[in-house]
C-alpha cells in the first residue's frame, strides 16, 4: 500500500514541472492524475513497495502521455 | 577562461533553477531571477579573482615567490585537476547512462536541490549564484592564479579588461541556457544535450588541463 501523502507530493511536483514545460495546466493535472492511477494500479500486487519502483511506474505511464515530463521527472536529481 | 564555462556545475544548478522557478512562478519572476543568480555567479567569479590577483601581486613582490618550484607546484595541480576531470568528473551510473551526475556526494546534491527550489526572492538566488560559483572553486582556483600571473605581465588597463573578459566568458553558458529557456527550449532539452555531450565536456576538461600543466611546467623550466 503507497502512502496517500507520497502520491500528493508527487503529484504537486509533477505540477511544478509541467508547468515549468509549459503544458496547459488542465491537460496536465488530468493526465498526471490517470498516470499516477494507473501506477498505483500495476504495484497492488507487490508485497513491498520500494520508492524506486514507484517511480519507474509513474515514469511508465507518464511517458504514455507527454515524453519530456516523463523524462524530467526520472532525471531530475541526476542532473547535478 | 575558456575551460571554466565548460565545467558543469553552474549550468546544471541554473539549469534546475530556472525550471523550478518557472514551475512556480510567471516567465517573467524566473527570468528576474535567473538574472540575479547569474549577478551572483559573476560577484562571486570577481572577488575570487580579485582576491587571488592581490595575493599573487603582493607575494611576487619577493622575486623568489615566482621561481621554478612554484610553477612545477601549479603544473602539478594542473595534472591533478586534468586526471580527476577525466576520471571522476561524471559519476558512472550502472543502472542508467543518461545521467550527468557530478562527483559531489549525493546526500549533498539532495539537500543542495532543495535549496535551489527553495530560493524565494532576489537575495536567495544572488547567493545560490555565488554558492554555485564557489562549488567549482577546486577547478577555478589554478586557472584563476594563472590568469593573475598573466595579468602582472600586463598593463592595468589591460588587465581590467582580461578580468571583465574572463567573467563574461565563464558565465556565457548561463546565458545560453537562459536564452534557451526563453525560446521555448525546456529542461528536457537541455539535459538531452549535456548527456549527449558528457564525453565531449569531459575530455575537453582534461585535455585542457593537461595542456596548461604542460605549458607550466615548460615556464617552470624556462625562468
Amino acid at each position: 500500500m503507497i502512502e496517500k501523502e507520497k502520491i500528493k507530493n508527487i503529484e504537486s511536483t509533477l505540477k511544478v514541472h509541467a508547468k515549468a514545460l509549459g503544458i496547459p495546466s488542465g491537460a496536465a493535472e488530468t493526465f498526471i492524475k490517470k498516470s499516477l492511477t494507473a501506477a498505483e494500479k500495476s504495484l497492488k500486487n507487490r508485497k513491498v513497495i520500494t520508492n524506486s519502483d514507484l517511480e519507474r511506474a509513474i515514469f511508465k505511464e507518464l511517458a504514455k502521455y507527454h515524453k519530456d515530463l516523463a523524462y524530467v521527472y526520472e532525471n531530475y536529481d541526476k542532473i547535478i | 577562461m575558456v575551460i571554466q564555462a565548460f565545467l558543469q556545475t553552474s549550468p546544471s544548478i541554473f539549469a534546475i533553477f530556472y525550471h523550478h522557478a518557472l514551475g512556480k512562478t510567471t516567465a517573467k519572476k524566473a527570468d528576474d531571477r535567473a538574472l540575479s543568480f547569474i549577478l551572483g555567479q559573476e560577484i562571486a567569479i570577481a572577488i575570487f579573482f580579485l582576491a587571488i590577483y592581490i595575493l599573487i601581486s603582493f607575494l611576487s613582490v619577493e622575486k623568489t615567490f615566482l621561481d621554478t618550484v612554484f610553477m612545477w607546484v601549479l603544473s602539478g595541480l594542473f595534472l591533478a585537476e586534468a586526471m580527476f576531470a577525466f576520471f571522476c568528473y561524471f559519476r558512472t551510473d550502472k543502472k542508467s547512462k543518461n545521467t550527468t551526475k557530478l562527483f559531489y556526494p549525493r546526500a549533498f546534491v539532495k539537500s543542495f536541490i532543495f535549496h535551489i527550489e527553495h530560493a524565494k526572492n532576489r537575495s536567495d538566488t544572488i547567493i545560490l549564484g555565488f554558492v554555485s560559483a564557489f562549488l567549482d572553486f577546486i577547478f577555478i582556483l589554478p586557472l584563476l592564479v594563472i590568469s593573475s600571473i598573466a595579468i602582472l605581465h600586463i598593463s592595468s588597463r589591460a588587465g581590467f579588461v582580461f578580468i571583465i573578459a574572463y567573467i563574461i566568458i565563464a558565465t556565457l553558458p548561463l546565458f545560453t541556457i537562459r536564452t534557451l529557456y526563453r525560446t521555448d527550449h525546456n529542461l528536457a532539452d537541455i539535459q538531452r544535450f549535456r548527456v549527449k555531450k558528457k564525453i565531449f565536456f569531459r575530455i575537453t576538461i582534461a585535455i585542457s588541463y593537461l595542456i596548461l600543466a604542460i605549458l607550466t611546467f615548460i615556464s617552470g623550466v624556462s625562468i
